[in-house]
């Protein structure tokens, strides 16, 4: 038991020598770099016309710098700590995973009951169903099954997603014989979105479990792990909440495909960096994490922020919140990099990145308010503020460049500085500490013939490391142009739509799509490019890799997000990684199941849209399990009938295409219009019926004999 | 050669009347994924003499209504037969327990050959369907799980009061983004006289557009 109250002496020791550690060398090392960079900005040479060494964008650029020096050697300082740890290898005497006995050893903590909620959001119901399958599927396989439970918690208002999860779930029980232990639950209204949908899940079902796992739609959890999970809870019953550090898989495009690369490569270091000098104050990243109920029920329900959103009303990103509520409650949050067969996937291009981190940004920016809140841990404060400017500091550097160029147009000093010797210190200073430890961990890994073989060899190893350092490159220039609008847009009070996660990638990327969300990058770099040029070519040439960013962008976004290129780039062996060239079962038999399932045959187009209110309303098992998940309401008011009635008639005579998104929900919530519209959907002449529906009863003749289903067979 | 004694002649419709009635009730039987076409028509055709005859006492409605009523009618009173056990007392019953209860017990792949026809009774099939219950999730426990206040200090609460004041003056809110932007545009370009170059670049333009 390491994780108890109160701590042994030996352990706080451990602790506080540890974050003495990390924070002396954050702290030294930008003292350094803010020394350095003060001597080059205020260097007693370069002098204005009125002989002063500093004019107001010096010093605005000084101020700049240390923030964005601090945000950088913070991370630096993590990945040395990372390398430090896997270098000394077993033996750390606070690590949970490797304090807990082996299997079969009689001090073995128990098992105890186990919820696994899978919260989902019109996603892909093949990719969400399969998933469970495998981790089903492999739980049973550690005879462990019965301390588990599997809660599906659908948010889902397109009416297609909705009627695809029932059947998924049905068909997946069915086959699984899993009645009674994949249970599927549909909110009518999806409260505080994602976080809504779990506190549902405890306010109903919390009390009946001690622990529950929470996935993401596209999260895959090997048997093995799980259960090594609640032993772990079991085994430290001071720890709240343990996170497990997923990996990426199942990245098609080139675009994750090198991200998954990447994260694979350098994650474990980092987040073994982490855990060292965190030590039961990390974070809670929403999935793939293990939560002890009963406090979380206690203490970590979320009020609203003051004011109205963008930043205030409720809390978007609620996993950073969650861990430093629980923390305060008295229960560690542990982060266990060790611990393997954790598993999620990411977004496909860098548009769905964007998008994602849109979401993010105004959830961690939030996080502003919560700095000041009393009773959180310092470590957890801090960790609010890495997660404000983890995208603050994009704009912080947008807004340094910017003022650099202005000084270099001003005139007032002999530009650029970095062509001064201390600058050029400066710069390599910046780039040893980007670079560094990249290079330390690609000769680490070319070296240990074992590993570099699980990311492909030393050849196809080194030209992806390449690949990828190149890749960044580009990158980091228009994340920052992206990040710093994020940033200004939700200053300004543009608040961000739930959008469903794009997963899936597509063989060819849209050209109009990239040139509508790209240009205006583009458009930025030009003015920029041609502006700097004029005044300074010297600055320009500096500048030149973040303006081929930008200007690069449009391709970057067209290219790294073709599945095809991405799957040229796995046959020829580049961005491997461990998890493609030994798979875990759960890895290998998910692509297994979804090719075959991906293989069946699509509804026509013409009804691939409306194609779950198909078969709620026509397929008489569907039609059937349908009405048996409602409620039967009793009394509807006239208003209501009348609704009712004037919809279900239009939706006969014109299809489902005339039909409003909210309108098709509401009927398919309301039993009475479910039942009648099945009878008479059948029962029509078809003069009476819109074409879509004559089509639609034909195709039980002439496309398939059974209808569609989201699980392969 | 047909026989007329077993062939279908309905007295009354049309024919196209009557072949629309028929496709609709082989689509109908079609979705309950019975694959034995042979089956499949002796079924149709027996469902359709049956409309037929309503339809004879009730000419006003179309044969395509009366013959899926009847469809209707005949797989409630199948799939309740195999639901209710001999000798039990009737009760009331969902046609939507039976037609899941028949799919889970897989009756369309293994048993499509009985659907519908009345005095065949499975005792492993009806066995399986009585016990199949469907439960979307496990008894309800309730819980509380109520938000506790976070208390955010002093800072946060003058925030609010400074937010809610601008929210209801979107045009104060305005001018006061502007005017900071405006004042930090000033302090950045006065002090460093970075408008020059601007201003010498536009200069040599318009020269240029005249000369």
């Amino acid at each position: 038991m390491i994780f108890r109250h109160p701590l042994t002496p030996e352990s706080v020791t451990r602790i506080i020598r540890r974050r003495l550690t990390y924070f002396a060398s954050v702290a030294g090392l930008t003292i350094l770099g803010a020394g350095l960079m003060a001597h080059v900005l205020f260097r007693s040479d370069a002098v204005t016309s009125d002989g002063r060494t500093w004019n107001s964008l010096t010093i605005l650029s000084m101020v700049l710098f240390v923030p964005l020096f601090y945000h950088l050697v913070g991370g630096v300082a993590i990945f040395a700590l990372g390398l430090y740890v896997e270098a000394r290898g077993r033996g750390n005497p606070l690590s949970l995973f490797h304090n807990l006995p082996k299997e079969g050893d009689p001090n073995q903590p128990p098992m105890a009951t186990t919820a696994i909620c899978i919260p989902v959001y019109n996603e892909d119901v093949t990719r969400v169903f399969e998933g469970l399958r495998v981790v089903f599927r492999d739980l049973e396989k550690t005879g462990q099954l019965q301390h588990f439970d599997f809660f599906i918690l659908s948010d889902s208002d397109q009416t297609s997603n909705w009627v695809e999860e029932e059947v998924a779930w049905m068909e997946l029980c069915r086959q699984l014989g899993a009645f009674n232990k994949i249970f599927y639950r549909k909110r009518r209204k999806a409260l505080n979105r994602k976080s809504g949908n779990i506190s549902d899940f405890c306010r109903r079902w919390g009390s009946r479990y001690r622990y529950m796992v929470v996935f993401d739609a596209d999260s895959v959890m090997s048997g093995e792990t799980l259960v090594k999970m609640v032993r772990m809870m079991e085994g430290n019953p001071a720890v709240g909440i343990l996170q497990t550090a997923p990996r990426l898989i199942g990245g098609e495009s080139l675009f994750s495909r090198v991200f998954q690369f990447v994260s694979r490569l350098y994650g474990p270091i980092f987040c073994s960096g982490l855990n060292y000098w965190q030590v039961g104050e990390s974070n809670y990243w929403g999935h793939n994490a293990i939560i002890r109920i009963e406090p979380f029920m206690k203490f970590c329900a979320l009020p609203d922020l003051p004011g109205s959103e963008p930043f205030g009303g409720r809390i978007l990103s609620h996993d950073f919140v969650k861990a430093a509520l629980m923390r305060k409650a008295g229960f560690y949050v542990c982060l266990v990099p060790e611990l393997e067969g954790s598993f999620e996937e990411g977004p496909p291009t860098l548009l769905d990145h964007l998008k994602r981190d849109r979401r993010w940004c105004q959830g961690n920016l939030q996080h502003f308010w919560l700095l000041w809140a009393k009773g959180w841990t310092a470590v957890h404060r801090l960790m609010l503020v890495n997660g404000v400017m983890s995208y603050a500091a994009s704009a912080l550097w947008f807004l340094y460049l910017m003022v650099g160029t202005l000084n270099a147009i001003s005139g007032d000093f002999e530009y650029p500085a970095i062509f001064h010797v201390k600058a050029k210190l400066v710069l390599f200073l910046t780039l040893g500490l980007i670079f560094i430890p990249k290079i330390i961990v690609y000769f680490r890994t070319l070296f240990d013939f074992k590993q570099v073989q699980q990311f492909g060899g030393h050849w196809a190893f080194t030209v992806s490391f390449l690949g990828e350092t190149v890749f960044f490159v580009l990158l980091a220039p228009v994340f920052m142009i992206f990040h710093a609008r994020f940033v200004v847009l939700t200053i300004l009070g543009q608040g961000v739509r739930w959008a469903t996660q794009n997963r899936k990638s597509e063989d060819e990327v849209d050209w109009r799509e990239a040139i509508l969300n790209f240009w205006t990058a583009t458009a930025f770099g030009v003015v920029w490019g041609v502006s700097t040029y004029i005044v300074s070519p010297a600055l320009f040439l500096w500048l030149s890799p973040v303006l081929l960013g930008l200007l690069l962008c449009i391709p970057f976004h067209i290219i790294s997000g073709s599945a095809n290129l991405g799957r040229k780039a796995r046959e020829l062996g580049f961005f491997l990684t461990p998890e493609e060239i030994s798979p875990p079962w759960v890895v290998k038999q998910l692509g297994t199941n979804l090719e075959k399932a991906y293989r069946r045959p699509q509804p026509p187009e013409s009804h691939r849209r409306d194609h779950g209110l198909m078969m709620a309303l026509l397929d008489p098992y569907v039609n059937a399990l349908h009405l048996s998940l409602l409620r039967q309401r009793k009394n509807p008011p006239p208003e209501t009938r009348e609704f009712f009635e004037e919809t279900r008639a239009k939706l006969l005579k014109e299809g489902p295409p005339a039909i409003v998104g909210k309108d098709k929900t509401a009927l398919l919530y309301d039993y009475d219009s479910v039942k009648w519209l099945h009878q008479q959907l059948w029962s029509s002449d078809s003069k009476e019926l819109a074409l879509w529906w004559q089509t639609a009863i034909r195709q039980y003749n002439t496309v398939t004999v059974e209808p569609v289903t989201p699980l392969y067979r | 050669m047909i026989d007329r004694q077993s062939a279908f002649l309905p007295k009354t419709g049309t024919s196209e009347e009557w072949s629309e009635a028929y496709a609709r009730v082989d689509d109908y039987l079609r979705a309950f994924r019975i694959r034995n076409r042979i089956h499949l028509s002796n079924l149709n055709l027996q469902i359709l003499r049956s409309a037929a005859e309503r339809h004879a006492e009730t000419p006003a409605v179309s044969p395509v209504r009366l013959a899926i009523e009847e469809a209707h009618r005949q797989v409630d009173a199948w799939l309740s037969a195999r639901l209710i056990e001999t000798g039990s007392a009737p009760r009331p019953y969902s046609t939507t327990v039976g037609r899941v209860a028949f799919l889970l017990s897989d009756g369309p792949t293994r048993h499509s050959d009985d659907f519908l026809v009345p005095d065949v009774h499975d005792p492993e099939l009806e066995s399986a369907m009585r016990s199949w219950s469907i439960k979307a999730g496990p008894d309800i426990k309730l819980s509380h799980m109520v938000a506790r206040e976070i208390d955010l200090g002093l800072l946060p609460d003058t925030a609010e009061n400074i937010w809610e004041f601008l929210d209801r003056r979107p045009f104060i809110r305005l001018a006061i983004l502007l005017s900071l932007f405006a004042l930090a545009t000033i302090g950045v370009l006065i002090p460093t006289e970075a408008y020059v170059p601007f201003i010498t670049w536009f200069g040599h333009l318009f020269s240029h557009a005249q000369g």
